[in-house]
Formats: C-alpha cells, structure tokens, sequence
C-alpha cells in the first residue's frame, strides 16, 4: 500500500474575484493510519454459490432481450442516454 | 515499446518518432519523399479557426473563461485546471499546456490541477472519443489568450503606456521601448480586475512563436509521482472511518438474489457486516447490478468474507446466454439480408455478373477492458450531499447519475477525479462509484468499493461480439465491382434500451457505412443482433472488427488476384477524393461537422504510401516471416500499419517490426502521439493473440490474466516506428488515442497470411497457427 494521499484539492481558482491564491477546499483525505490488509486471491469463482434452473431459451440473434424498466428515474436516464448516444454517439 | 540490444538504438524520439517533412501533393504525385526526417512543429495559423469542431454540441459544450481555468498566485506561480481525466493519453499535460502557450506562461512555474465534476462549470468533460485535443486545442488557445491578453492590459494601465506597447513574453510583460518588465505574479491582482476580452477580438499567437506545441519536448506532469509511486489513483484514497467492500454480483446479466447466507462470512475476522445491495433491472444504463456487500475493517478481509458467503441466485432471461451457439446465430444471420444502411449501386445485380466472387467471414469475440486498475471509487455520502473519488473517464456524467441515484441535487455531489490506472472506455461508466455512493449512504460512513481483477472480467460493460461478412466481386481484369459488407453485433444502445437490436448511427459509422473504397457497388446491411450481456464501449469500438473485416478482405482480393497487398489497397481506395455519403440516412462522423471532417481519400492514400515508404513495404524478409499492411480511418483521424511477423515451425508468432503511419490533422505533442500509437500496437497484438471472453450458461468464463492474456514485454513488438503526417494550415485536429488499434489485426493477419498461406478469420489467433 502506498502512503495515504496528501490532500485533494478543488479549484476555485478565480481571477476576476481578485483573489489570486486558491481558496483550497481540502477534503477528507488527510493522512491516517491505514488499515491493516492481509494478501488474499480472491476466488475465480465465488464458492458455494448456486443458481436456480432458467427456463429461458437459447441465445440466438433475433430474440428481444432486457426489461423496460418501471423505475421512472432509471427510465428517464436510460432514455436520456440512449438519446445521447443515437446523437452523440458517445 | 521499442527495445533493441543495440543501446545506440535505443528507444528515442528523435529516433522513432518522424513527422514527415512531406506536402500532400508531394505524395499524390508519387514523388521521392524526402531521405531525411525533419521535426517540424505543426502549422497552426489563424486560418486553422476557420473549420467548426462537434465541441459545442457535446452535452453542456465548451467554456473559455480564462477565470475559470487559470488562476495566478502572487508568487507567480500559474494554475492551469485539467478538465479531462488522464489514463494515460497526457490530456492532463497537453490541455494546459496549450492555455500556458498562449498565455506566455513558463511550463516550469506552472502547476496542474484536476478538476472535479462540473459540466456547467467547465464544460464537458467525457473524456473519450480522442476528443480531447480534437475539441479543446482551440478553446484551450482562446482561454491562454484571453489570460495574456489581461495582464498585458492590466501592465499598460500600471506604465500608463498604450496596450499595444507592452508584450507578454515567458512569464513577464515586458514595456518594449523603456525595457520594463513585470512578472505575472506581480499583476495578478490587477489583471484579475481586467474584463475578459470577446474571443472574437483575440489576437493568437503567431505559430512560429511556439515553444511548446509541437516539440513533443514536454514531459507529462505526472512522469515523476507515476515512476516514484506517489501518484494517487482510485485505489489510493483513504478517508477517517471508511469503511471496505467488496461485492458478490449477480453472475448472469439480469439475475437478481434468490437468497443468501452469510453466517460464515461474519465469521471472518475484520468483516462487520453483510448486506443485499439494490441493483435494477437490465437494462439500467450505468447501475449497479446489485448483489451482496461484505463490509469490512480493509479490502481483504472483505473479500475472504465474501468468499465464504453462500448465495443462491437467479439467473434470469440471460442464463441460456452460450457464446458457441450465439456465434452460429450470428453467422446465420449474417448470411442473409439485412437492415440496408448503405447503397450504391446495384450490389445485387454486379454480385450477379462477377466473374469471380470472393466471400470472407470475419468474427471476433467479446473482449474485457482489464485496465491495469480495476474499477474502485470511494463514496461519503452524508444527508443530502456526496463526496465521491474515483478513477471516472466522465467526471459530470458521473456526478449527475450519482445525484440521481440518491435523489439529491447535483450541486450537492462533487466528483473528485483521481488518476486512472487505464481506462479504454470501461471508466465511463460510473457503476462502481454508484455502488460506493449507495453502500455509504446505507452506512451513514464513508465506504471504498474495490472491485478485483475477477469482478472487472466477470461484470464489464463488454466490447460486442460480431461477425462481420463480406463479398466482394470482380470482372475478368480482377477489378472490384461489387462490395457487400453485412455486418452483425449487439449494440451499444441495448445498455439503455430493452429490444434495442440494430447497432446505432455512430457503431454503424465506424467503418462499415463510411467504407472509403471507390467501387461502383457497394451496399451495407445491419441484420439484428440481440444483446444477452451488458455492452459497451471499448477502445477503438466498432473500428475493431471492421478494419479487421475490411483490411482482411483487401489482403485475401489480392492473394486471389495475384496482387501486391498494398497496390490492391490503393485501388480499391481510388482516387483522391472527398467520399460522398449522400445515400447513407445517418452518416454518423463521429460526432464533427463533415465539412471540416470530411472522408479524404488522399490522407487515406497518403498514410498508406507514407507507411510503405518508410516501413520498407516489399523489402526481402527472412524465411518465416511475412509483412502485412492495412489502413483504416477512425475519430476522423487517418492510420496505416505495416506488421511484420515471424512464425517459427511449431507455430510460434512474433512481431519483430511494426511501422506506422498517421494523419492526425494539426497536434499538440508528438511524443505523445508516438506512445499511443506504440500502445495501440501492444493492445492490438494482445487482442488479436489472446482476446476473447465467452460465455456459458449466461456467465464469463475468464477471470483474469491467465485466462484473459495480455502480451508480455517479451511478446511486444521490438520495433515500434511511428511517422507522423505534417498538418496543412487548414488541417483540423483529429483523434490520437483510439485510431492506432483498428488497423493492427489486420496487419497481423496478412502478415501472418504472407508468412504462412494460413488466413485468419476469427480472433483470437490463439492455437490456429500452431502445428
């Protein structure tokens, strides 16, 4: 592990305010002990986990996959993205 | 990565990195290039303004407020904001130092400082597409502008002088009749109190007064905190209190917890708690997609709890999800007509006529991102406000999702970006820094996510699987008449989209509906696709298999013709011309006005002839080896790639050389340039050697690098040229981070073709050429 960052800072840098040198507003990320960590590999397949049988067919290319969402948040950002892309492209 | 035993030869700029003291017209005429490379730094006059950039029309577009992004200390030291997140390309030098350019500032008294999320604030700030420089370099010009132009404005009041006799010159302003001279520290105060200046009245710097654009002499700002270990990545950032998880998350795409038990995994010592985290239905753009948390005292402890968790899932619609069975879909579909995007001509009619028709079928699998970093991200998240630090390519798409998640105002999130251990398009989608925000705010305590190299392979947003299929027809002279280029992938858009099953304008735009190729026939056909993963954006994008597709198909027409590779190409480029798309509904260009980036078959032809010269394209190579060419126009930049192979007798590839060519319009840092390209070539030869993830019963079945491979430094290519086309006055900049990857498969694989009779068809290479 690597020493714990410094500090992060946020510009407000502005030149039109006069003020000339930032006004810094230095998060939480101040120095602190770290934790302690144990090496560990995580296991390529998390044991003892189990799935129940799908009865969903085989994947092929012209089925319609995926679920419309009733979450009217999540719908509005799907939609927003979506837009974004077929416009933006990215 | 260019190693030589040779330490006379070894890696240099000056040594591999040409750009190419050439005129356009000089290779149009075919004539003799010059012997001698010559570094000359890019012509940028104000001529260059005159084309338009897709800048403004990204969401919340460009800002050029000097007060914005530069701020000056009365020491004189200059703070420039980087906006865009680096993972590796040098934007977080190469933006700034365009503002220190113009402003005279000197590199060596100015410090960088990242930005946090804030669109409205800064503009976008999604750092992908290689737009960066393409939508910045002017922007970034007119901010140092504005900024010089207020200090000189701020001196001549102080001298009582006119304006037009004081000059900004490396850090001071200098009155040049008396010789006075001022520091930018000492008129800070006074210049803050100047009014920024219309960006239509800026004057611009005269390029050949440049010092540093162009020189490729400007080391990155992070060179020594990522050499000494100091530089603070995602992983880096510890907080009073956080807390450490890890996530088990549903294994199939779409399945949700059936049911758990976690008496085990409270067992473990440091673990303090296990809980169910929401996830959402798929699709759900960029959410989580939920699972089980395992809370702990540190990040190991965490993930030898979640080991010992006993979880039963649901698997969902997704579980029959087999990448066997899916190929044969695709194929199948693939042989028959599809959604048509592309016509010209009577495809159906000269296909019919030919007098010979050569058909190739072209697949390559899913591939993971597997950034050296893997996603992580902590999230304090504290009543109506959140602070999250994460390795993000999209700073504001990630505050703004995170605001929505939790239902708070975004002007209560900040988004503090740290830098990303590699990114390839995986880091612009937020979820992991969702998850952090969701975990904290359930906590009520500052939280890390940390996904392992298992997570990041088994829950990517994945590159699309397809199969690209071409016909290609000829009369008796072996002169292509007809084209037909069907190609079949899940797109992108079904991350936002149930049912989405034909690929989007701008996947359709990279390099199947914009075929340069002057063929009187030629028709593109989009059959449906559907997506049974989660997809999305990797480097380069749909470029990848249909330069591979397309570059492949040139090599396999001139074996059946008896052609050299490389002059079958320029046929089939034809003529030097603007490619009229006027038949395609939506000629996606990757986002920029056609008219300042227009398809130009003479860059195309240009770098092609450019590569062949300088890459040696026909020189006597030794028994085994073979060379390969192919070229490729993506993010509006043009690039072409000589590959040279070695195939020993048990099968054994190697790349001894590797040449490359690019037209990447007016650029900001050669150096940089030369090390994407050289990194494209690494990543290129990775995917085509070992890239592939597949599934069974809906799951990956890769985990990390040893079954997803990545070349080592002994397998690099041990030559890596790059030659760089000198931009024209009027030559916009183009795209440098991702157009280096699309033409290396093919190269590859004509190569190995030209070494060995075998043709490659579907990547991975892996044990076809073994014997």
């Amino acid at each position: 592990m690597r020493t714990p960052p410094r500090k992060f800072q946020t510009l407000a840098a502005i030149l039109s305010a006069g003020i000339l040198l930032f006004a810094t507003q230095t998060a939480f990320a101040q120095s602190t002990s770290p934790p302690s960590t144990t090496a560990t590999r995580p296991a390529k397949v998390l044991p003892d986990q189990t799935s129940v049988p799908s009865s969903g067919p085989p994947s092929t290319t012209g089925q319609t996959t995926g679920e419309a969402t009733r979450d009217p948040t999540i719908k509005k950002m799907n939609e927003d993205e979506k837009q974004k892309v077929d416009t933006k492209g990215k | 990565m260019n190693i030589r035993t040779n330490p006379n030869r070894l890696r240099g700029f000056e040594k591999h990195v040409k750009v190419e003291n050439l005129s356009r017209r000089s290779i149009l005429k075919g004539l003799g290039i010059a012997g001698s490379f010559v570094l000359a730094a890019p012509v940028m006059t104000r001529q260059a303004f005159a084309y338009e950039t897709g800048a403004g029309k990204m969401p919340h577009g460009v800002v050029v407020d000097p007060r914005v992004f530069v701020a000056i200390a009365p020491d004189g030291v200059v703070t420039i904001l980087a906006h865009r997140a680096e993972m590796g390309t040098g934007v977080r030098t190469s933006l700034p130092l365009i503002v220190a350019e113009e402003m005279e500032a000197d590199w060596s008294r100015v410090h960088v400082q990242q930005a946090h999320g804030d669109e409205v604030k800064f503009g976008n700030q999604d750092t992908d597409g290689s737009r960066s420089t393409r939508h910045y370099l002017i922007p970034m010009r007119q901010i140092g502008a504005s900024a010089r132009s207020m200090l000189e404005a701020a001196a001549a009041k102080k001298w009582g002088v006119p304006v037009t006799e004081v000059k900004a010159q490396n850090h001071e302003v200098v009155h040049t009749s008396s010789g006075r001279k001022i520091g930018f520290g000492d008129l800070a105060a006074d210049a803050a109190k100047e009014s920024v200046p219309s960006v239509e009245g800026l004057k611009l710097k005269d390029p050949k007064d440049f010092r540093y654009l162009g020189k490729g002499q400007v080391s990155i700002v992070d060179l020594h905190d990522i050499t000494t270990g100091k530089a603070h990545y995602g992983a880096d950032t510890r907080l009073p209190g956080l807390k450490y998880a890890v996530i088990a998350r549903p294994p199939v795409t779409g399945g949700k917890v059936k049911s758990f038990d976690d008496s085990a995994a409270m067992k473990v010592p440091g673990v303090e708690k296990v809980m169910e985290v929401k996830g959402w239905p798929w699709p759900s753009k960029f959410q989580p997609l939920g699972g089980v948390a395992v809370i702990a005292r540190n990040t190991g402890a965490a993930i030898k709890g979640r080991d010992a968790l006993k979880i039963v899932w649901d698997d969902g619609a997704n579980a029959k999800y087999d990448s066997v069975t899916y190929r044969a879909s695709l194929e199948e579909a693939a042989r028959k007509p599809g959604l048509i995007v592309r016509k010209e001509g009577d495809v159906d009619a000269a296909l019919k006529s030919a007098d010979k028709v050569i058909v190739g079928e072209y697949y390559l699998p899913h591939l993971a991102h597997v950034s050296m970093e893997p996603p992580v991200a902590v999230a304090d998240v504290k009543g109506d406000k959140a602070e999250i630090w994460a390795p993000v390519q999209s700073p504001g798409g990630t505050r703004e999702d995170v605001a929505k998640t939790l239902g708070i105002p975004e002007d209560n999130v900040t988004v503090n970006v740290t830098l990303l251990g590699g990114g390839f398009g995986r880091k612009s989608k937020c979820d992991f820094a969702l998850e952090a925000a969701l975990l904290s705010k359930e906590l009520g305590a500052p939280v890390k996510v940390q996904w392992t190299r298992e997570d990041d392979v088994h829950h990517d947003f994945l590159h699309t699987v397809s199969v690209e299929r071409i016909e290609a027809g000829l009369d008796k002279s072996g002169k292509v008449i007809a084209w037909r280029h069907r190609s079949v992938a899940p797109t992108i858009a079904s991350t936002f989209a149930a049912g989405a099953n034909h690929e989007a304008p701008f996947e359709l735009g990279m390099g199947l509906i914009d075929n340069p190729f002057e063929i009187a026939n030629l028709q593109c056909e989009n059959p449906e696709a559907a997506a049974f993963t989660r997809i999305g954006w990797f480097r380069s994008v749909s470029n990848i298999p249909r330069a591979f597709a397309v570059q492949s198909m040139v090599g396999e027409i001139a074996h059946a013709t008896g052609r050299d590779q490389k002059d079958m190409l320029l046929e089939l480029i034809g003529s030097p011309r603007i490619v009229n798309l006027s038949s395609v509904k939506d000629p996606w260009n990757y986002g920029e006005p056609y008219d300042s980036y227009p398809i130009d078959t003479a860059r195309l032809r240009k770098v092609v002839e450019l590569v062949a010269e300088k890459g040696e394209w026909g020189r006597t190579v030794p028994k085994g080896h073979g060379l390969g060419i192919a070229v490729h126009r993506s993010f509006v930049s043009y690039i072409a790639t000589i590959v040279e192979v070695a195939v020993d007798d048990k099968g054994k590839l190697t790349v001894p050389r590797v040449d490359t060519a690019i037209d990447c319009g007016t650029y900001v840092n050669p150096e940089r340039i030369a090390s994407q390209i050289e990194g494209a070539a690494i990543m290129g030869l990775s995917l085509a050697k070992y890239g592939e993830i597949s599934f069974k019963d809906g799951k990956v079945q890769q985990s990390n690098f040893d079954d997803f491979p990545v070349i080592r430094i002994d397998e690099s290519p041990a030559i890596t040229n790059v030659y760089i086309v000198p931009p024209g006055a009027d030559t916009p900049p183009s795209g440098v981070g991702e157009p280096g990857v699309p033409p290396f498969a093919p190269a590859l694989s004509n190569a190995i073709f030209a070494a060995t009779g075998k043709r490659i068809r579907a990547l991975p290479i892996g044990k076809q050429l073994e014997t």
